[in-house]
């Protein structure tokens, strides 16, 4: 066998081809396919192009798009999370004495209506003072404290806060075993119900301890935890993301919300 | 082929083989275990231990010391020399068992369960990235081996035709380097600084990215070595010529082009990408299928020349001519079978639209182990009986004994694999350590999964019978033959001489990454994004 070289080489045409065939795959996937009629949710050729390539469309546009319905304002940016990170400890417990009184997970006789927040992540904490503050949670009391409160209080009182060790509250409603596979709150928390598209618990607040981007259940009083879900269900609280805890709180029962308050409150 | 170069061959293939088993008996565990009939012993934490290893052992280390033990042995048998640098190689296998003993070591202790696509922000121990990066650059010293081996004959041989399983096998080397850069930037610049409490965050979406480039070429790193075989040792067996040397030299080079620039069809669902990108790696996963295409007909027509040389008559006659009592070309035949089936699963994964459909369910996992654990192991089957009477210099004990072994890895598989699709399209979701099978909605899929673990059980069982053949492999007379490889119908064929180098090839290839990866991880470093903070696995409770 010899190697020549050829007048026009098949090699080099089919080299040619494959490079042309990017280029019309990429027109085509850049911006023939984006104009394709959608939910009307682009006002020009160019948003299509931007957000077909990945990218972001401006700030105007941004805010043109979001400007209705929004429920859920508070934004984790990058910067937000450079603070988290940058926090000073020392003034969130400074901070932080003014919330003790009230949300003292070692003071045995707290109000059962007052959350334990021992632990809560801090992006979860933030959120919760930013919808107290502009009014989006509700309630007379946390409003003004947390209006009360500077941007950077906020975020040191959040870092503070999720250092806290998070416990168990004391063993005194326990009524099931909290880990037997046939206690139906155990079956809602771990399993979920397919049927009804009831997501597991577990699934975004974490199967046990502290997950990041959803508040801590286990360790909550039954009296706070069966309020949460009631106002979920009736949506007197409308701050969940993508309004997931309404969805899931109004196919639950009453009965099944009580169980499941209670079973949050017993130690494991 | 050189004794010393049969020993260099044989330590790569007899550490692979072990593995192989060791990866079958996790497997099949895995399985018992997410059954309805669970065998009662086992954590979903052990579980989990055992689908890290299962995985990292079959898609980094049985596969990679199997495709260099092969890539040695034809470098060998092709050019007639004995290999040029065998102390290194020896040294790279020796750098890729430390490896290898390192990572496995971090998997057993239960601090590297991050299963073996890593998924960050998940941390694993740091002797597990380390085990994985020796493993990595031991078979980085076989690449530089076959490139320099490719070179050096062409330097020898000035104006000549490179030997086909040559220019195959230094094909898939390049393929593999390619591949692998886009997991060694991960596991450099992202993970093991992160195991090392270096940084404390990882940007997710950029892992995602760079493991998608690794993630999609390494299949054809596994698939190259089971189509040399079709190309130089299945035509051979038959009796026949191959239909075509220059279009087996295209359809290597065209996965060089077509198999990297397409990983981010595996991030179909994922939202830091632009739709534009994702269509145009969809296309590019579209003409990947040109050279198996290529190859299915290379490969029938080669056949048919066996055929009617055979005494096989008219369209379809020279078909039952053709010895499929022979192990290669049962191989090739049941092989066909699963490749057919899993081709098809495969069109419906790379449809944009499709994919959405069946992603994160376990007809995923059932796609990716009916082509490699079916198609292409049982090539790798073939390949291993095929080169042992040379390398041993002992024969098969039993021919009979091989083709049931071969069938019985075929059937299995089918079993194995084919509910296991089912259950996926019902909604079984992908990676789970178990199912509670009284739930009405789980409940139709218990009979599908018992199916599957009674093919799981005849995979095992043809795992160790294949074990076994090649064990009792006995003496004789013939130790001094070397295999042969298929010879082109047309022995003086003209090759263009862009197919008789690679140059052309890397440059395309070159030129399409920076044009569908340059933007997609730019975008990383040009708008600020979120780090995820590491989770470190397996850590004090």
């Amino acid at each position: 066998m010899t190697t020549a070289a050829h007048p026009v080489s098949l090699a080099r045409v089919f080299a040619w081809s494959v490079l042309a065939m990017l280029v019309i795959s990429f027109v085509f996937g850049a911006a023939v396919l984006p104009l394709r009629p959608t939910d009307g949710q682009f006002r020009s050729w160019w948003d299509a192009i931007c957000r077909a390539v990945g990218v972001p469309l401006d700030e105007r546009t941004q805010a043109r798009r979001t400007s209705s319905a929004v429920v859920n304002a508070f934004v984790w940016s990058a910067e937000t999370e450079r603070r988290i990170r940058r926090a000073n400890l020392q003034n969130g417990r400074d901070v932080f004495e003014s919330c003790s009184p009230c949300h003292n997970s070692q003071n045995r006789a707290a109000d059962p209506n007052v959350p334990n927040i021992d632990g809560m992540s801090a992006r979860v904490m933030l959120k919760q003072l930013y919808d107290y503050a502009t009014g989006i949670r509700g309630t007379e009391l946390m409003q003004p404290i947390a209006q009360g409160l500077t941007e950077q209080d906020a975020i040191d009182l959040a870092a503070f806060i999720a250092a806290l060790p998070r416990q168990d509250l004391p063993a005194s409603i326990n009524t099931t075993s909290s880990t037997d596979p046939g206690n139906p709150s155990y079956r809602l928390v771990y399993f979920g119900d397919p049927r009804r598209g009831i997501a597991p618990c577990a699934s975004c607040h974490g199967p046990d301890g502290v997950v990041p981007d959803a508040p801590p259940i286990h360790g909550l009083s039954s009296e706070y935890a069966q309020k949460q879900l009631d106002d979920f269900a009736k949506g007197e609280r409308s701050n969940d993301l993508y309004s997931a805890m309404r969805a899931i709180s109004r196919q639950l029962t009453a009965n099944e919300r009580s169980d499941l308050a209670r079973y949050f409150g017993e130690p494991r | 082929m050189t004794a010393a170069d049969k020993r260099l061959v044989l330590a790569h293939w007899w550490l692979s083989f072990a593995l192989f088993v060791c990866a079958l008996f996790l497997g099949f565990w895995q399985f018992w275990f997410r059954s309805p009939i669970p065998p009662g012993f086992g954590t979903p934490t052990q579980y989990y231990i055992s689908v890290t290893a299962h995985g990292t052992i079959i898609a980094f280390a049985f596969t990679t010391l199997f495709a260099m033990g092969f890539g040695y042995a034809v470098t060998a048998l092709t050019t007639g020399a004995a290999l040029r640098w065998r102390t290194g190689a020896w040294q790279a296998f020796a750098l890729a068992c430390i490896g290898l003993a390192l990572l496995l070591v971090a998997i057993v202790s239960g601090r590297a369960t991050v299963l073996y696509t890593f998924y960050p922000p998940l941390v694993a121990s740091f002797a597990f990235y380390l085990g994985l990066t020796l493993l990595v650059v031991g078979s980085w010293f076989w690449v530089a081996h076959t490139i320099a081996s490719f070179y050096a004959w062409k330097g020898a041989h000035r104006g000549q035709t490179t030997p086909l399983g040559l220019f195959m096998v230094t094909a898939t080397a390049m393929l593999w380097l390619w591949a692998s850069i886009g997991a060694a930037l991960e596991l450099l610049f992202q993970l093991i600084p992160l195991s090392l409490g270096w940084t404390d965050r990882i940007d997710v979406g950029l892992a995602r990215t760079l493991f998608s480039w690794t993630l999609h070429a390494i299949v054809y790193f596994w698939l190259l070595p089971a189509y040399i075989a079709l190309y130089l040792i299945v035509p051979e067996e038959a009796g026949g010529r191959l239909y075509s040397d220059p279009m087996g030299r295209l359809a290597f080079v065209l996965f060089l082009v077509f198999g990297v620039p397409v990983g981010l069809h595996h991030l179909f669902m994922d939202p830091e990408h632009g739709t534009a990108f994702k269509f145009v790696q969809g296309v590019f996963t579209v003409f990947v299928s040109l050279p198996t295409l290529l190859t299915v007909f290379s490969i029938c027509a080669s056949l048919e020349i066996a055929g009617r040389l055979r005494g096989g008559r008219g369209s379809l006659g020279w078909v039952t001519t053709l010895p499929w009592g022979r192990p290669a070309m049962l191989a090739t035949g049941l092989a066909a079978i699963m490749l057919g089936l899993g081709g098809l699963g495969g069109l419906i994964n790379m449809s944009y639209a499709l994919n959405s459909a069946v992603h994160n369910t376990a007809w995923i996992t059932a796609h990716f182990h009916l082509i490699f654990a079916g198609t292409v192991v049982i090539l790798y089957f073939a390949i291993a009986y095929h080169l042992w009477p040379t390398l041993t210099g002992r024969s098969l004990h039993s021919v009979r004994s091989v083709r049931v072994q071969l069938v019985t890895w075929c059937v299995g598989m089918l079993l194995l694999t084919l509910p296991w699709h089912v259950t996926g399209i019902m909604g079984q979701p992908r990676r789970m350590a178990f199912f509670d099978y009284t739930d009405a909605v789980l409940a139709p899929t218990a009979w599908l999964t018992t199916l599957s673990l009674l093919g799981g059980t005849l995979v095992l069982i043809s795992g160790l019978h294949f074990l076994w053949n090649l064990s009792l492999a006995r003496s004789s007379e013939m130790q001094q033959v070397d295999v042969r490889f298929a010879r082109p119908a047309v022995s003086n064929a003209h090759v263009p001489s862009a197919l008789n180098g690679f140059a052309l090839w890397n440059w395309l290839t070159a030129a399409a990454m920076v044009a569908v990866y340059g933007w997609p991880i730019a975008q990383f470093f040009i708008y600020p994004s979120f780090g995820a903070a590491g989770i470190s696995v397996g850590g004090p409770p």
